[in-house]
C-alpha cells in the first residue's frame, strides 16, 4: 500500500529521513518495499487494515517505535440527530451493515482541490477528480475509512442499505453495467441501487459539476460479505480492499468528523445534519497481561513497566494488569497478540539466541524417505540422472497414461493452461518428453524421477520412473538394459521375490500378488508405496560352499513364439542341484528356419555336502533336456 | 601316442596359448583325469612288463612334472603380461569416460537441509500433495472467505464424484507444507521437533522467479518451554551451516495466520547474487516465514495451548538453491534438461 512521505512527516516528528523510516518500519512493524520520491510502499498485512492502512495509524506506529506516544489530531464534535428533514437513512440488514454514519453538506461549487491535497492523492496512487471526491479519498488515506458522497438532489426518497433484488442492475461510475443478485449489498433509493455497498459507486447519484447538496456516507460493512461481492463482480477498489479486510465501526464517526472539517476548509461547505445508525455495542476488548508467560514464550526477561510502556505508546490503555485494546485494533484478541506487539517494538535484533533444552530422543525419518534416498543412490550408481517434472500434464497425456494405470485422471478446476490441465496419473509422459528433449544434445539419455502421481481423485502414489533411450541403438537393447536396471534396483533395495509378466508391448511387474509396476517401451514405472511394504528384512549370510561348481552349456533351437521366461522357469524348478541358470546368447536367423530361434544357456550345478560327479550332473542335464523337449519342442544343437 | 609326440605337441600348444582358459584346456588335454593323453599312458603302466615299466615309467613321470611346471610358468608369464602396461604406452591419454548419474540439484539441496536438521535432532516426515481445505486452511487459523486466503493462490481439484450434499469439502493442491504440521500433531504428542520436505503448488503466472509447483521444507518444534529465542538459535545455526559462518541473517515482523508472533527471515546476498536477481533492489532476500505456533492451531489438534508452545517455519528449497548455486531462472529446475542437471 502506498503512503505519502510528506504527509507522514507532517504527522509525526519520528520521521527523520526516508532511510530511517524504512528501517524502523521494516524491523519493528511492516516491510517497506521501497521509498521513491514521495511514495512509501508498505506491505500492510491482511489483519492490519483496520488500524494501519492509514497515515494516522502508521504515524502512531512510527512514533511508538521511536519510544513515544502519538497524539491523534483533535476533531470537533458533531452532534448526532435522531432524525433529519434534509435526508433519511434506513438499514435493512444490520448484520451486514452494523453502522451507517451520514452527513448532509452543501457546497457553493464543485472544482479542483488544492495542490497539497492533490499531491497526497497522487503519491498514494489515486487520481484527483474534484474537490468533494478528493476530500473523500484524502480522509480515507488519513483515517483508513472509505467515504462516499451522493448528490442529494439525485437521490429519490430515503437512502436504504439492503440486499440487491434478483436481476437488479447498476451502472457504476466507470460506466460498467453490472448485474446484481441477493448476495450483494447495495445502497439504494426508491428508484433502485445507488452504489454497490463498499465496492463501487453508481453513476446515477454521483457528484458532478452541478452538485450543490451532498450526502456523505461513512459506513461499516461486514468484511466477508464485501469480500464475496468483490470476488463475484470482480471489482477491486481501494474501498473494497479495505472493507474486505475488516474495518472497525469506530472509524465511521472519526472519518465523518474529519471530512466535515476538511469540506469546510477545502470546499467552503456548510455542514448540515449528522445521522448515525449504530447497531454495534461498545465492548472494549480487555486482556490480562501475564509477564511470566510473556518471558517464557519469548525467552526474554523484560519487566512489566517496559512491556506496558511499549503497549501504551501503541495506544493501549493499562489498568493494573489489564490491557484495554484500542477499538481500531481488530487484530488483537488474545494474549499472544500482545506478545507480538511488544516483541516487534523491542526488536528481533535484540532477541537472544538460546540453545533449546529438550529430552534427548533420537531423530529419525519415515520409511518412505529412506526408500527414496536408497533408490536415488542405486540409480545414480547405475548411471541414471534425476529429473523433476511438473505435476501437471495435458489432457491427451493424462488419458493415455491413466489407461495403463487403471484409473480416471484428475482435472483441475482452474488450470493455468491447457498443457497443465490434469494432475499427472503417471510419470510416463514427463519422462518421454525428457528423452526427446535431451536426445537433441546427447547420444544416450538415462533419466529417472521420483514423485507423486494421481491415478484418480482419491489415490496419491509415490512413483518411480526410469527411462532410457539411445540415438543409434536398438529399442530391444534399451529394453533389456532397463530390465537389468530394474532387477538390480529391486534386489538392492531388498525386494527379492518379483516376477515380470508379458503385458501390452512390455512387462507387468508383480510381487506379493500385486502389481508393482510396468516396463513398457523405454520407460519403467514402479509404485514405491507398494515396494516399501515388500522389502524383506536384513540380508543373511549364506555359507560359501566348500565343494566345486560344475558348469554345463546347452544350445538348442525353439519356436520364436516361446518366451524365454517360460523356459527359464522350467529349468530353475527342474533340478535341486542347479544353483543358477543364465541366458548366454540368443539369436534369430532365417538359416535356422523362419519360426525358430537359437538359445544358449549356462547351467551351474553345486551341492552343499559333496563334490558332484560328472555322472550326477549328466543325469540332471538329461532330465532337463527331456522336460524341455516334452514341453517346448526343442532341437539340441 | 608316444611320449616324444606328446612332448612336441605340448610345446606347440603351449606356445600358442595366450590366456588362462587356453592353458586349462591344455592341462585337460594332457593331464585330464579321464582323457588326458599323458594320463592314459601313465594309467597303462600297470599293464606293462617290469622292464618296460622301468624304461617308460620315470620318463612319463618326468614329463608330467615338466608339463605341470611349464603350465605354471606360462600362467605366471601371462598374468604378468596382462598386469603390465605395453612398452611406450602414452600415460597422458585422457581417461575413459565413465557414465555417472547425477542427483537433481533440488534433491541435493533437500538432502543437505535434512542433514543439518537431523544433526539438530529434527525428524523428517512427509504428507499428501492433494489436501482438503481443512488441513490447508481452516485448521491453520485461515478462515474461509477471508482475504488472508489470497496470500495463497490455490489450484482446486475437480471432483469426479457427484454427491447430493451441498457441503462437499473441496480438494486442493496444498499451497504450503504447513498442513503436515496438523496431520503430525493429530497423531503425536509433544515434545518433538520435525521437518517436512515436500512439493507445493501456487496458481500464478510463471516467470524467472515464480513457479506453479516448487518445494518447501516446513519445520515444527513443540514442547513445554520452546521459545522464540530457541527459534532464533536453531535458524541461525541452520543458515550458518548451509551458507557458512559469515552469512548475514536478519529477522523482521510479519504476518501468517497460523503463528503469533509471526516473522520473516532474510539472508544477505553477495553483490553478484544481488545482480542475479534482476528485479531486486535490496541485497536482502526473504527466505523463510516463521513464528510461534498460534494457540488456535494447537486447539484444532486437541492440544492445550496453556501447556505447550513452540515454533514453526517454512522455507523455499528452490530459492536457497538459486542463491547457493547462482541459478537465475527458477523454471530450469523443472526443465528436465540434462545440460542443467548434470552440472551438479
Amino acid at each position: 500500500m502506498k503512503f505519502s512521505y510528506t504527509l507522514l512527516k507532517k504527522l509525526t516528528k519520528a520521521v527523520k529521513n526516508p532511510e530511517q523510516l524504512a528501517k524502523a518500519l521494516t524491523f519493528h512493524a511492516f516491510e517497506v518495499e521501497g521509498i521513491e520520491e514521495d511514495v512509501v510502499s508498505v506491505a500492510i498485512p491482511a489483519n492490519r487494515y483496520s488500524d494501519s492502512a492509514s497515515h494516522w495509524g502508521l504515524a502512531r506506529i512510527i512514533t511508538a517505535i521511536a519510544g513515544r506516544k502519538w497524539i491523534e489530531p483533535k476533531l470537533k464534535s458533531l452532534p448526532r440527530k435522531p432524525k433529519s428533514k434534509q435526508f433519511s437513512i434506513k438499514v435493512s440488514d444490520k448484520d451486514v451493515c452494523p453502522r451507517y454514519s451520514a452527513l448532509y453538506v452543501e457546497v457553493p461549487k464543485i472544482g479542483d482541490s488544492p495542490q497539497w491535497l492533490q499531491d497526497a492523492l497522487i503519491a498514494c496512487g489515486l487520481k484527483p477528480i474534484n474537490n468533494v471526491v478528493d476530500v473523500m479519498n484524502y480522509v480515507m488515506l488519513e483515517v483508513g475509512q472509505p467515504l462516499h458522497a451522493f448528490d442529494a438532489d439525485l437521490v429519490e426518497g430515503p437512502i436504504e442499505v439492503r440486499l440487491a433484488k434478483r436481476k437488479e442492475r447498476i451502472i457504476t461510475i466507470d460506466d460498467q453495467n453490472t448485474s446484481l443478485d441477493p448476495s450483494h449489498l447495495v445502497i439504494a433509493d426508491n428508484k433502485g441501487p445507488l452504489a454497490i455497498a463498499g465496492v463501487k459507486g453508481g453513476k446515477r447519484a454521483a457528484v458532478n459539476r452541478h452538485t450543490r447538496k451532498l450526502i456523505i456516507e461513512s459506513a461499516s460493512f461486514d468484511a466477508t460479505s464485501i469480500y464475496k461481492t468483490l470476488r463475484a463482480v470482480n471489482l477491486l477498489t481501494d474501498a473494497s480492499l479495505r472493507f474486505s479486510h475488516g474495518l472497525s465501526p469506530v472509524l465511521t464517526e472519526k472519518a465523518i468528523k474529519r471530512a466535515a472539517a476538511l469540506l469546510k476548509e477545502v470546499c467552503k461547505a456548510k455542514v448540515g445534519d449528522y445521522l448515525d445508525i449504530n447497531y454495534t455495542k461498545h465492548s472494549h476488548n480487555i486482556i490480562k497481561f501475564d509477564l511470566d508467560r510473556f518471558n517464557s514464550l519469548t525467552g526474554l526477561s523484560l519487566n512489566l513497566p517496559t512491556c506496558f510502556k511499549y503497549l501504551k505508546n501503541l495506544g493501549f490503555a493499562i489498568s493494573g494488569k489489564m490491557v484495554k485494546v484500542p477499538e481500531e485494533r481488530t487484530d488483537i484478541t488474545i494474549f499472544e497478540d500482545l506478545v507480538e506487539e511488544i516483541v516487534n517494538i523491542y526488536g528481533y535484533d535484540k532477541l537472544p539466541s538460546i540453545i533449546p533444552h529438550v529430552a534427548l530422543a533420537s531423530s529419525g525419518q519415515e520409511d518412505q524417505l529412506a526408500l527414496k534416498d536408497q533408490v536415488r543412490s542405486v540409480l545414480t550408481g547405475l548411471g541414471m540422472s534425476e529429473v523433476y517434472n511438473y505435476s501437471f500434464v495435458k489432457r491427451s497425456d493424462a488419458l493415455a497414461d491413466a489407461k495403463i494405470m487403471g484409473g480416471k485422471p484428475v482435472a483441475l478446476r482452474n488450470p493455468i493452461s491447457a498443457d497443465f490441465q490434469y494432475l499427472r496419473p503417471s510419470l510416463r509422459s514427463g519422462l518421454a518428453e525428457n528423452l526427446k528433449g535431451n536426445l537433441r544434445f546427447y547420444d544416450e539419455v538415462r533419466v529417472f524421477e521420483v514423485g507423486k502421481i494421481f491415478p484418480n481423485d482419491n489415490w496419491e502414489v509415490l512413483s518411480l520412473g526410469i527411462a532410457l533411450e539411445r540415438k543409434n541403438g536398438k529399442a530391444d537393447d534399451s529394453f533389456l538394459e532397463l530390465k537389468g536396471i530394474m532387477d538390480n534396483l529391486l534386489k538392492k533395495i531388498g525386494v527379492v521375490d518379483f516376477t515380470a509378466v508379458p503385458y501390452l508391448d512390455g512387462l507387468r511387474i508383480e510381487s506379493g500378488h500385486q502389481v508393482i509396476g510396468f516396463l513398457l517401451g523405454r520407460i519403467i514405472e514402479l509404485d514405491l508405496n507398494k515396494l516399501a511394504t515388500l522389502i524383506s528384512g536384513e540380508k543373511e549370510y549364506l555359507p560359501l560352499s566348500k565343494y566345486p561348481t560344475v558348469m554345463r552349456d546347452l544350445s538348442f533351437l525353439v519356436d520364436r513364439s516361446v518366451r524365454v521366461y517360460e523356459i527359464q522357469n522350467l529349468m530353475e524348478n527342474d533340478s535341486h542341484l542347479l544353483q543358477d541358470v543364465d541366458l548366454l546368447d540368443w539369436y534369430e536367423d532365417d538359416k535356422l528356419g523362419a519360426e525358430r530361434k537359437s538359445l544358449t544357456f549356462r547351467f551351474i550345478f553345486q551341492a552343499n555336502d559333496r563334490t558332484l560327479t560328472d555322472e550326477e550332473v549328466g543325469r540332471e542335464m538329461e532330465k532337463i533336456v527331456a522336460d524341455l523337449q516334452a514341453k517346448f519342442d526343442i532341437d539340441l544343437r | 601316442m608316444k611320449l616324444e609326440d606328446i612332448k612336441k605337441s605340448f610345446a606347440k600348444d603351449l606356445s600358442a596359448a595366450n590366456d588362462a582358459k587356453a592353458l586349462e584346456e591344455i592341462r585337460v588335454k594332457y593331464l585330464g583325469r579321464k582323457d588326458g593323453g599323458l594320463t592314459k599312458i601313465l594309467r597303462s603302466l600297470k599293464d606293462l612288463s617290469a622292464a618296460q615299466k622301468k624304461k617308460v615309467g620315470p620318463a612319463a613321470n618326468a614329463l608330467r612334472d615338466n608339463i605341470e611346471k611349464e603350465l605354471k610358468r606360462k600362467l605366471g608369464q601371462l598374468l604378468n603380461i596382462n598386469n603390465q602396461l605395453q612398452e611406450g604406452f602414452d600415460v597422458t591419454l585422457p581417461g575413459k569416460k565413465i557414465g555417472v548419474g547425477h542427483l537433481h540439484i533440488l534433491t541435493q539441496m533437500e538432502n543437505e537441509i535434512r542433514d543439518i536438521f537431523s544433526r539438530l535432532n529434527f525428524s523428517a516426515v512427509e504428507g499428501p500433495e492433494v489436501e482438503t481445505e481443512h488441513y490447508n486452511f481452516d485448521a491453520l487459523n485461515i478462515p474461509p472467505d477471508h482475504p488472508a486466503r489470497d496470500m495463497w493462490d490455490t489450484f482446486w481439484v475437480q471432483s469426479t464424484r457427484r454427491t447430493k450434499t451441498e457441503d462437499v469439502e473441496g480438494k486442493l493442491l496444498r499451497t504450503h507444507t504447513s498442513p503436515v504440521q496438523i496431520r503430525f500433531m493429530e497423531s503425536h504428542q509433544p515434545p518433538f521437533q520435525i521437518i517436512v520436505p515436500g512439493r507445493v503448488f501456487r496458481y500464478e503466472a510463471t516467470d524467472a522467479s515464480h513457479e506453479i509447483n516448487f518445494h518447501q521444507v516446513e519445520g515444527l518444534m513443540v514442547g513445554p518451554n520452546v521459545t522464540l529465542a530457541n527459534f532464533k538459535y536453531i535458524i541461525e545455526t541452520f543458515f550458518k551451516q548451509l551458507f557458512g559462518p559469515e552469512i548475514g541473517i536478519r529477522f523482521r515482523p510479519s504476518y501468517f495466520p497460523f503463528v503469533e508472533p509471526g516473522l520473516e527471515v532474510d539472508i544477505k546476498l553477495s553483490s553478484d547474487q544481488t545482480k542475479l536477481m534482476a528485479s531486486r533492489k535490496s541485497e536482502w532476500l526473504e527466505v523463510m516465514g516463521a513464528g510461534m505456533v498460534h494457540p488456535n492451531v494447537f486447539k484444532s489438534v486437541g492440544y492445550d495451548p496453556k501447556k505447550v508452545q513452540g515454533f514453526a517455519f517454512g522455507l523455499g528449497v528452490e530459492r536457497l538453491a538459486m542463491i547457493k548455486y547462482k541459478i537465475d531462472d527458477i523454471r530450469l529446475f523443472h526443465s528436465g534438461d540434462l545440460r542443467f542437471i548434470n552440472q551438479f
